[in-house]
């Protein structure tokens, strides 16, 4: 029987090989982790964790990141948990395909559906994301889930049988790792409306009331089981989208035109904006450059071949499900052109619409091309035509061939280390020899600096001097570590890091006026005090026109004991801000204390808060939640809480009977959360907490038992199943 | 609908003078006008799925032709019309589907 298995799916398991070879001839080179563009490598997810399950992303990346929690947990070092991660997406892409076609073409010929799935898996568009940052993040993981998402959404709108349902579910589940970025989700969304219409319209499914009922069940499952980043999300939502309304800083125009595609690219699964930094355009290979035209007209052959299908006798199911295929490529090609004549008008109206306007990004809308592509080869190699020897001999050379060539640098190897899109405008295509890379060997000190944080367990947090800005808001640039991104902190510690190059307090760059030689440099520690910042790593890898702008205040501050050496080495010098300095985590003041956005404004208004700020003693319940003893003393005063500013964190007064008051938030407050606390006449308590957490509960709570359920009727059915196979058998005997 | 052989009437000479209008009004190119006129042709005249699935291979096919003789501006105005034909394929092919449907 086991003989047998392994006959039946040989052509699975030589696929498979293919991707085994590439994971290992693209293993990461030992000793390094990830920094690049926005993203970062976490390497401490230990302490990090709870930081990032209650923090920002509010549930939503818990799931992707458990994984690499279990990855440390066993051992397993930075580098090898991005091989771990090359190959779970490698090979689940390939395997979630390979289902698809079993699902839904299963007379296809195993060794087609299995040349199909590899194509699925390795391929332009996953070149892309595995050679720029993107392929990093936790929301690029939905690919490996469209096609077994599709399949089964197909089979419980087609067929009734249980075991279909209990498996879409159990997808819906794994596949809500990908909505880190929520975008993903709106356009998943809007990818299963189309298809569905096109089901519809083409009668693959059938108009009935059951198609009805099947829609609001999985309406419903869906949300059910998404409930637990659905229900945080709501409120960052509209806060998000107040923000986004308000804001100059996003042109649409501006970002249609930017990430807008050519039919020509949509057609070969190209980005056009930025192609320069990607294969094939970024070619590794000098010695067979020759090929690089080449490789450019090949990658028209997948879709030319999907086209083909078009042309040749298809059963009518086939067919059908063509049309459906080619018509949502053909709207989801016409969003791609964005900007572009003749559906620039009907885009720019389109992009305009809530929601949809997160879709202004190239892969939110590209993520599904080669699963559509894909799905029309596959129905190109179920054809009639294709069983005659000559043709699927051919046609079977050709395709091999452009599989190869297209994701040549899968087999070839140097992913990270040669074709990173880092690596696009270097001369050395090699990460050890460029400028920059993506691929961070971090010097030892900084792991040996992890003791002093790991040994101060207060809310106190990280930054860093000069100000040193990378390419982008967010980044920044340390030379000699060949860092162009967020800054290694993030990585590696479980303390918070404040970045200079973003906006901590409102709309200000405080860090851009640090080298200012008109104003006594006191301000920096000052601010630095205000936002508890007590570590700050100075740089010795920074770009030298910072260090050498910043040099006189540093050495002004460290004179004047504002900044205490903790640690020095080549790479930095670790300085620690005194106690007297820092501003408590949650404090009181009688008057609201604004801070005026003018470095030479700065320390005369700290200083007077510094006389008036009463520290108070707190009890964290859990990440985001606290309580304050409130006494009749705390009567009129001000409530402050170090925290970014977000008017989603709450603060309430419960008194003794129980009656609960919301504080009213002081909004001139920019550089912390600030209540007013009203004259009381009994003590009590202030809860404070942050809104989207405690909806995190609840849908953790709801997905649960959500998710739950789904295993506990996978379970019944597979059980009734087996009873009835069993009564089968007897009946038959 | 019409199917079969082509024989023209006063309408259809109003709807196509209608549909070159059309593109004067929105001042398309010869090629966009004609590609209108043929998806209103393809409609009218129930043009059959295969007639049109044919013209839009060799459109396709021709784009990395193009290319390979260094005409990239051509290929990428050539890239724009397939995608056209296929529109009125796809629009042509779901047209059938709803009749047979019916």
């Amino acid at each position: 029987m086991e003989e047998n298995f392994l006959k039946r799916y040989q052509g699975f398991y030589i696929g498979l090989g293919f991707l085994v070879w590439a994971i290992l001839v693209n293993r990461f080179p030992g000793g390094h982790i990830f920094i690049g563009g926005d993203v970062y490598q976490l390497t401490n997810l230990q302490d990090q964790f709870p930081a990032l399950h209650f923090g920002w992303f509010s549930g939503r990346v818990s799931l992707f990141y458990a994984f690499f929690l279990l990855l440390q947990k066993i051992g397993i070092s930075p580098a090898a948990q991005l091989s771990w991660y090359l190959g779970v997406f490698l090979i689940g892409a390939y395997i979630s395909f390979w289902l698809f076609s079993r699902l839904i073409f299963s007379k296809l010929n195993e060794w087609w559906a299995m040349a199909v799935a590899i194509f699925y898996a390795t391929n332009v568009y996953t070149l892309y994301i595995f050679t720029a940052s993107w392929g990093f993040t936790s929301y690029q993981i939905l690919y490996v889930f469209i096609p077994v998402l599709v399949g089964f959404y197909i089979k419980v709108l087609t067929e009734s049988k249980a075991s279909h349902w209990g498996w879409f579910f159990f997808v819906v589940s794994l596949a809500s790792m990908s909505f880190s970025n929520p975008a993903f989700a709106v356009s998943l969304g809007l990818m299963f409306l189309l298809l569905t219409a096109l089901l519809l319209w083409a009668g693959v499914v059938p108009f009935s009331s059951i198609f009805f009922r099947r829609i609001i069940l999985v309406c419903i499952g869906g949300v059910l089981l998404n409930a637990y980043w659905l229900l945080p999300l709501l409120p960052q939502a509209r806060a998000g989208v107040a923000e986004i309304s308000a804001s100059t800083d996003i042109v649409l125009g501006e970002a249609l035109r930017k990430t807008s595609n050519s039919v020509m690219d949509t057609v070969r699964l190209l980005q056009t904006h930025e192609q320069g930094k990607y294969y094939p355009a970024n070619f590794p290979y000098p010695s067979i450059a020759f090929l690089k035209p080449i490789v450019f007209l090949m990658a028209f052959v997948p879709f030319l071949l999907a086209m083909g299908g078009l042309l040749i006798r298809q059963s009518k199911e086939t067919r059908r499900l063509q049309w459906v295929m080619v018509g949502i490529w053909l709207l989801f090609g016409i969003l791609m052109m964005k900007a572009r004549f003749p559906f620039e008008t009907m885009n720019s109206f389109l992009f305009q619409l809530p929601v949809l306007n997160a879709l202004r990004g190239w892969d939110k809308l590209a993520i599904y091309t080669p699963f559509f592509v894909s799905t029309l080869l596959l129905m190109f190699f179920s054809s009639d035509l294709l069983k005659e020897r000559k043709w699927a001999l051919i046609s079977g050379g050709v395709f091999g061939c452009t599989l190869l060539i297209l994701a040549l640098p899968f087999y070839a190897g140097g992913l990270q280390t040669d074709l990173s899109y880092i690596l696009a405008q270097s001369k050395k295509k090699d990460y050890e020899q460029a400028r920059q890379s993506t691929l961070i060997r971090i010097p030892d000190p900084y792991y040996a600096a992890q003791g002093i944080f790991d040994a101060d367990r207060t809310e106190s947090r990280i930054s860093m001097l000069p100000y040193s800005p990378g390419s982008s808001i967010g980044r920044v640039d340390l030379p000699k570590l060949k860092i162009n991104g967020p800054h290694p902190a993030n990585a590696l510690y479980g303390k918070r890091y404040i970045e200079l190059s973003d906006y901590y307090i409102a709309k200000w760059i405080f860090a851009k006026e640090f080298s200012r030689s008109d104003i006594q440099p006191d301000w920096i520690v000052d601010l630095f005090g205000l936002l508890e910042i007590k570590y700050v790593f100075y740089h010795h890898d920074a770009k030298q026109k910072a260090l050498d702008a910043f040099e006189p205040q540093r050495q002004y501050l460290e004179e004047r004991g504002l900044l205490v050496r903790q640690m020095q080495n080549e790479w930095f010098t670790l300085y620690e801000i005194p106690k007297q300095w820092l501003f408590p985590y949650v404090y009181t003041s009688p008057t609201p204390i604004t801070l005026e956005l003018n470095p030479e404004k700065v320390s005369e208004r700290v200083q007077e808060l510094r006389k008036d700020a009463v520290s108070l003693s707190y009890e964290k319940k859990s990440f985001k939640e606290f309580t304050v003893t409130a006494d009749v003393m705390l009567s009129n005063q001000v409530l402050y809480l170090n925290e970014r500013m977000d008017p989603l964190w709450r603060a309430e007064l419960v008194q003794e009977d129980g009656s609960v008051t919301p504080l009213s938030r002081v909004d001139t407050v920019l550089y912390a959360n600030a209540w007013k606390i009203p004259s009381l006449s009994k003590d009590g308590v202030i809860h404070i907490h942050y809104f989207p957490n405690q909806l995190l509960w609840v849908g953790e709570w709801i997905s649960g038992v959500a998710f739950l359920g789904v295993i506990g009727w996978g379970v019944y059915s597979l059980r009734r199943n087996r009873l009835k196979e069993k009564q089968y058998v007897n009946c038959s005997e | 609908m019409r199917q079969g052989k082509v024989r023209l009437s006063w309408s259809d000479v109003v709807i196509f003078a209608l549909g070159g209008l059309f593109g004067l009004m929105f001042r398309w190119n010869l090629p966009e006008t004609v590609l209108f006129l043929f998806f209103l042709w393809a409609i009218r005249y129930s043009l059959s799925v295969k007639k049109i699935a044919m013209i839009t291979g060799v459109v396709f096919f021709s784009i990395p032709a193009l290319l390979l003789f260094g005409f990239e501006k051509r290929a990428e105005e050539i890239a724009l019309y397939s995608y056209y034909v296929l529109v009125i394929l796809v629009v042509r092919a779901m047209i059938e589907i709803g009749n047979n449907s019916r």
